[in-house]
């Protein structure tokens, strides 16, 4: 079977889409990986998707027309779901949308019900970080956050925390993805989003308010109704690295 | 790439200062003291306010309420939730902090908790904060401190995170009046569900003096039909009370608009008293079952007298509305491709959640057992209460409360054991 690579970039996203909903809609659908997330190199067999502005920008043309405006809004969700590897289903799905819209937002369709829930587990993801999101004072006024989500929940966090904190100068950085937001960091009006390949960054000091926050954490827990299993259930172990409580 | 960030910001970017009677020591301690004493009060709800940024300042509210994190008891963490002071005045049997134990005391000045409150929200800690206090001197000093420090947020900091504030018994009407308009929710704790119970166990204090508050919120809040975002806790297995008498009293504080939510406390001893119960272990289960009636009742339409048959306590053994379905097995099966809304939420097992799903589904085609399976509606109790175009899903022949009861029940109490206390007993 062919496999298909492309860059994890929203225009080679679109592109990708393109050329296998509209270009090669009788072909089968091919293996299709992510290069942001898997590391996998041209060969033989794979065929790399370059990102391509017209296609992109075509394809939006015609699901605006066909599936209406919402629906982009939707894409830009499942291209975020990166990691449930939703590109076959939606090729799958957009082939049959296109002759019949009304599938799109039926949740007991077989490619849009998937597709619903994986967008569905992609806002629980950002409700997570909305409060597991743990902000470090790296040097005087400027925090930092690192983190690794499930999904590419970083664009979804910005209007957040940009409405929350108006005056805090702060940066939240993806590790996984290498996917960097920064605010008002070196002037007032700087907002950043984008991959950047080196972030480098040191500790002027130790941040004061991790171990009071520990010893408040600590003490807030009742001994008699200790249930760590019920605290793994929320906290699953892996993400714990990035919550300074459990350090 | 954060060298570079240090060398382009020379000025002092915040305005924020510590105050000066704090060393990290104190601050420490203090915090350590004070969370002990306040981590006995249940809520640390976040939810349910709108209140947008200071453009100038700092914080906002989140409709849905955040969890910021959850403590080693599996509870989860959303506000600094501490006491001003642990010092009091009262006797109350059932506290940690009564006058009459030899405890660590601490005091946090209004400076300080505005200070903490903020550091820890600007690092994404907390969602806001959660006041309580002890009572010092009286309650109108206490209740003035405790508002010194929320205004030193709001107007000094410009903080509009979540605030929760305790309102104090006995507090006059301005100052109660004053922490309604400053706090996103306010509270009152009722404690104890009968009066006489509440004088034995807490000699200074009457429901009219821990009412006072909650109805003076109310009538601030009377131009709006809504509930007063108010809330109130009572405790659980300190007094012989039965389920029905907690119930009804929370069932009359909905009624009338009070509070927005009961919270439920299991009994846990802190203190050794003749007027104490002697419990081997805290009636969680009981609490558990208190919390599944509550949203019964607020969500599920359900009335009080149908929790009840002829007994005056919830099952134990079995969540209460799985206890009313087989008390009322002629109200099943449920057709699932024709029951509205209301019909589909006393099934056992499907919640508003699923009910809408299949609601929805329903209008999108045929429903099945495989698509129902899809949509995430969970089954396992559901299916002996539902027929699907006429079929039952639960295959037998007999459809009997011991059939049910011996799938269920034993089901329901692990699940409740593995998650619970007695899971981690044994580390």
């Amino acid at each position: 079977m062919q496999i298909v690579l492309y860059d994890g970039t929203p225009f080679s996203f679109l592109t990708l889409l393109y050329e296998y909903v509209l270009e090669k809609r009788e072909e089968p659908i091919p293996k299709i990986y992510n290069l942001l997330l898997r590391k996998e190199r041209a060969g033989l067999f794979t065929k790399e998707i370059f990102p391509d502005y017209n296609k992109a920008l075509k394809l939006k043309e015609i699901l605006r027309a066909h599936l209406g405006e919402p629906f982009l809004k939707r894409l830009y969700h499942f291209y975020l779901c990166d990691s449930a590897f939703l590109e076959e289903t939606l090729i799958k799905g957009l082939r049959r949308a296109l002759e019949n819209p009304e599938i799109v937002s039926h949740i007991t369709d077989e490619d849009f019900g998937k597709l619903a829930r994986a967008e569905k587990e992609l806002f629980r993801e950002r409700h997570r970080w909305l409060g597991m999101l743990r902000f470090i004072e790296v040097t005087k006024g400027i925090l930092l956050a690192v983190y690794e989500p499930k999904f590419n929940t970083t664009p979804l966090l910005t209007s957040h925390f940009m409405k929350r904190f108006p005056q805090e100068r702060f940066v939240i950085f993806d590790s996984l993805r290498k996917i960097l937001f920064s605010y008002r960091v070196f002037n007032e009006k700087e907002i950043f989003l984008g991959r950047v390949e080196n972030f480098e960054f040191e500790l002027a000091e130790k941040d004061a308010f991790i171990e009071l926050f520990k010893t408040y954490f600590d003490n807030i827990s009742i001994p008699e109704r200790k249930s760590l299993k019920r605290q793994r259930q929320r906290v699953p172990l892996k993400i714990r690295k990035f919550l300074v409580e459990f350090w | 790439m954060l060298k570079e960030f240090s060398q382009g910001v020379n000025q002092n970017l915040s305005k924020r200062s510590s105050p000066q009677v704090l060393t990290k020591k104190d601050l420490l301690s203090k915090l350590s003291i004070l969370a002990i004493s306040a981590r006995y009060d249940n809520s640390c709800s976040s939810s349910g306010a709108r209140r947008e940024s200071h453009p100038y300042g700092l914080g906002n509210t989140h409709l849905s309420g955040i969890c910021h994190t959850w403590s080693a008891d599996g509870r989860c963490i959303s506000l600094l939730k501490i006491l001003m002071t642990n010092i009091c005045i009262n006797d109350c049997k059932y506290c940690v902090n009564r006058i009459k134990n030899d405890v660590p005391r601490a005091i946090l000045t209004p400076e300080e908790i505005a200070y903490l409150t903020v550091e820890f929200y600007r690092r994404n800690y907390i969602e806001g904060l959660f006041l309580s206090s002890g009572i010092i001197k009286d309650p109108d000093y206490t209740m003035e401190l405790m508002l010194r420090a929320v205004k030193l947020l709001r107007k000094k900091y410009y903080f509009n995170g979540y605030i929760h504030l305790k309102l104090i018994p006995g507090a006059s009407r301005e100052l109660v009046a004053e922490a309604f308009l400053l706090a996103d929710r306010v509270s009152s704790n009722l404690e104890i569900a009968k009066e006489e119970n509440l004088k034995r166990l807490a000699p200074q204090k009457s429901f009219s003096l821990l009412y006072t508050p909650l109805r003076i919120v109310r009538e601030l809040y009377k131009e709006k039909n809504l509930k007063t975002p108010a809330s109130t806790q009572l405790i659980v297995g300190a007094t012989p009370e039965t389920d029905k008498d907690i119930l009804s009293l929370a069932k009359e504080l909905y009624q009338k608009k009070l509070v927005r939510r009961v919270y439920y406390s299991a009994y846990i001893p802190v203190n050794e008293d003749k007027d104490l119960p002697a419990i081997n272990e805290p009636p969680f289960l009981r609490e558990h079952r208190l919390y599944q009636a509550d949203w019964l009742l607020r969500f599920y339409g359900f009335s009080l007298e149908e929790l009840f048959a002829e007994e005056e306590f919830l099952s134990l053994e079995m969540d209460p509305k799985l206890a009313w379905s087989l008390r009322n097995l002629h109200f099943f099966p449920i057709e699932l491709t024709k029951a509205d809304y209301w019909e589909l939420v006393r099934v056992p097992g499907i919640g508003p959640v699923s009910a809408k799903k299949i609601i929805r589904a329903r209008k999108e085609g045929p429903l099945t057992e495989e698509s129902l399976k899809k949509l995430g509606i969970p089954l396992k109790r559901a299916k002996y209460f539902i027929t699907l175009r006429g079929k039952p899903l639960f295959k037998t022949t007999k459809f009997s409360e011991k059939i049910i009861k011996n799938q269920l029940v034993e089901t329901q109490l692990n699940l409740f054991k593995e998650l619970s206390v007695y899971a981690d007993c044994s580390l």
